[in-house]
């Protein structure tokens, strides 16, 4: 039996708005939601713990991976400006930094769970502790998907399938991996500085 | 073009019908650079803050957080260049969010 097949094209809208693009945001919408619902339960964890709860953490190892993160978000639109100039060989280049600094965001986030653990700050041993592996938890799983999205895309990107009239996926990868920055941001003042 | 198919290396930009700038993002790219070193600036401010205890710490890092994250959003996201329907479904939660995150800190 044959099947037509009816190809969609998601810029021609009745909004004008590119569909896939929308779809993201709404995505995000609900990410919001969620991260909001964690830093409220956070919040109130903290507020029922010691005032020097957030002592045992390492401020500036994490002030580095924040600023790892930061770069990475850089990389991430520089790759998409080098593709809508039409430049491939910067794109490959961004996106392979874009997933090297991501793994070593988690890396050494990583690292600090195992120091902290080893030092007894455990995710029961303390309400801080629980909302804290809770929140970063999330958090560090979010930059895991990202890591596997960014590597998808690098391979398509060594086939030389994106072009600056085919570029919307990377755009969209990119508003993914800036939201997760932008959560970081206000999680490092949340937890480790205030 | 299929969204699968390699693109030749050759392949002229400007041949492309799509490439005809369609918003404000194709007409100008913004600083990235200086978003950049702005946000590393910024986080670094945050930390020397803390060692300065005579500084209100809460609002203040509170502040400069908010702010590095609409830098983001704004730039790197490109809100401020793109649609302002984006804007409006992406700040609606925020009106519910925040009455939340304050009654649950005063809480």
């Amino acid at each position: 039996m044959s099947e037509a097949v009816t190809h969609i094209d998601p810029t021609n809208t009745s909004t004008g708005l590119d569909s896939r693009k929308l779809g993201m945001w709404i995505f995000l919408v609900t990410e919001v939601m969620l991260f909001s619902s964690l830093i409220g339960a956070f919040l109130q964890m903290k507020g029922r713990s010691p005032a020097d709860a957030n002592q045992v953490l390492n401020v500036p190892v994490t002030a580095v991976n924040t600023f790892i993160l930061i770069v990475s978000s850089t990389t991430v639109v520089l790759a998409l400006q080098a593709i809508m100039n039409g430049d491939r060989r910067r794109l490959k280049l961004f996106l392979a930094a874009t997933l090297a600094l991501g793994a070593t965001f988690l890396g050494v986030q990583i690292y600090e769970y195992s120091m902290l653990l080893h030092e007894g700050f455990t995710p029961s041993g303390s309400l801080f502790g629980g909302g804290f592996y809770t929140v970063t938890g999330f958090h560090g799983f979010h930059v895991f998907i990202g890591l596997l999205w960014c590597a998808g895309l690098l391979v398509e990107a060594l086939k030389e399938r994106f072009s600056p009239s085919n570029y919307m996926r990377i755009e969209i990868f990119g508003l993914y991996w800036h939201y997760v920055d932008v959560v970081w941001i206000i999680l490092f003042t949340i937890i480790y500085l205030i | 073009m299929s969204e699968n198919q390699p693109v030749a290396e050759n392949e002229s930009v400007a041949s492309h019908p799509a490439n005809v700038p369609t918003d404000k993002l194709h007409k100008r790219h913004p600083n990235y650079l200086l978003v950049f070193l702005s946000l590393a600036v910024l986080t670094a401010v945050e930390v020397g803050i803390t060692y300065v205890p005579q500084i209100p710490q809460a609002p203040v890092l509170l502040a400069l957080s908010v702010f590095k994250a609409l830098l983001v959003i704004m730039y790197f996201m490109h809100l401020r260049y793109d649609s302002k329907w984006f804007a409006f479904i992406f700040f609606i939660p925020f009106v519910l969010v925040i009455p939340m995150l304050i009654v649950l800190r005063i809480g």
